[in-house]
């Protein structure tokens, strides 16, 4: 009995870590680590490597086409003091925003996508951009998250003037003013 | 103890494999899918412009308010050629397998018109380019600037990507775009 079974657990075992890896590499190989203390994370389009395919997987098996080449894709699902970026809560997004021919920033979740591009925000004389991210209507610059829960940022840049390798473009603050 | 390190060979042998075919099966089968839902029947070789929703959701890094076109395409048969037609403004032409390999791009700025056509057609290796002389030189014919990809499968999507910075412009961009075709070169 016991001979039959240790070949039937190790084959098991195979075959479950087999799909298990490549959706954990398809998950976070294609993720960089937090960019300093911004809390963004870039996922890293347009590389030619291995992880190029676990970058591909990562979006397709969303039903989504990867990001282009040439533009930056920068994601987080917590503010900059670490708090769950949730629909109920008045977040700010607010800075610099990177130079770019054109961003946008979106909140996203359960595949539902509300967002506010370069041509729409409204910047504030000292050239810094502010975007309030709440459910409930707030003045200026505002994106109501889909649905009530959790959700995360995007911040997508396309034609950067920043794209250069090993240097990071300036991202904005992400602060929850109320909950 | 052989018997042992066999079944943890043939265990890890098995893990690899079961790895490596979910990486480059699932995911583009996923995505072809969410494409057929998207573009609805009957739409290999055929260009189409994107609803808002069915854009946002098929590529993250368009918003609702850009305008997006897509051509799922097969060169299995013969060279597909897409005719592109752009009004002025931040566009770029991208086009991918179905696996998500981005083989081909180009935007506004570096191509200088915002008429052009691209034929894609099956990369035959290297001595059927040698000998048919299939590559991805420009090719110039009378007053229409063209570009040649050859790819190493048979289906791909060309996608056109436009940002349109005032919405009351949209409807006027979205007529000049949907003059854009994608057709099969007969021959």
């Amino acid at each position: 009995m016991n001979r039959a079974i240790i070949p039937l657990v190790m084959l098991a075992v195979g075959l479950g870590f087999g799909p298990l890896s490549a959706q954990y590499m398809m998950e976070n190989a294609s993720i960089a680590a937090p960019i300093g203390a911004s809390g963004w994370k870039e996922i890293r389009s347009g590389s030619e490597d291995l992880n190029a395919m676990y970058l591909a997987g990562h979006f397709l098996r969303r039903g989504q086409l990867p990001p282009p080449k040439g533009s930056r894709f920068f994601v987080r699902t917590e503010d900059d003091d670490g708090n769950s970026l949730r629909g109920e809560c008045l977040v700010t997004v607010e800075g610099t925003f990177p130079a770019a021919r054109w961003w946008f920033v979106s909140a996203s979740s359960g595949g539902a996508r509300t967002s506010l591009d370069v041509s729409q925000a409204i910047r504030e004389a000292s050239s810094e951009t502010a975007v309030s991210v709440s459910v409930s209507p707030v003045p200026g610059n505002w994106l109501v998250p889909p649905g009530g829960g959790g959700y995360e940022l995007q911040l997508v840049l396309l034609g950067s003037f920043d794209d250069v390798a090993g240097v990071l473009p300036a991202l904005p603050r992400v602060k929850r003013l109320w909950c | 103890m052989r018997r042992q390190f066999f079944w943890l060979f043939t265990s890890a042998v098995l893990a690899l494999i079961a790895h490596v075919t979910y990486v480059l099966f699932l995911p583009s089968h996923s995505f072809s899918a969410a494409i057929d839902v998207a573009l609805g029947p009957e739409h290999s070789n055929r260009f189409s412009v994107l609803a808002a929703d069915a854009q946002i959701k098929l590529i993250p890094s368009a918003t609702a308010e850009n305008i997006v076109g897509i051509c799922k395409f097969s060169v299995a048969e013969g060279p597909v050629k897409v005719t592109a037609q752009l009004p002025e403004g931040f566009w770029s032409f991208a086009v991918y397998t179905i696996r998500g390999e981005q083989v081909y791009a180009i935007n506004d700025t570096q191509a200088d018109t915002n008429t052009f056509t691209v034929e894609m057609s099956r990369d035959n290796g290297l001595l059927a380019q040698i000998f048919d002389g299939i590559d991805d030189a420009v090719d110039v014919t009378g007053d229409d600037i063209g570009w040649r990809i050859a790819l190493n499968e048979n289906q791909g999507l060309a996608v056109l990507w436009m940002a349109v910075a005032d919405p009351l412009l949209r409807k006027e961009a979205e007529d000049v775009i949907k003059q854009s075709r994608c057709v099969r070169v007969d021959g």
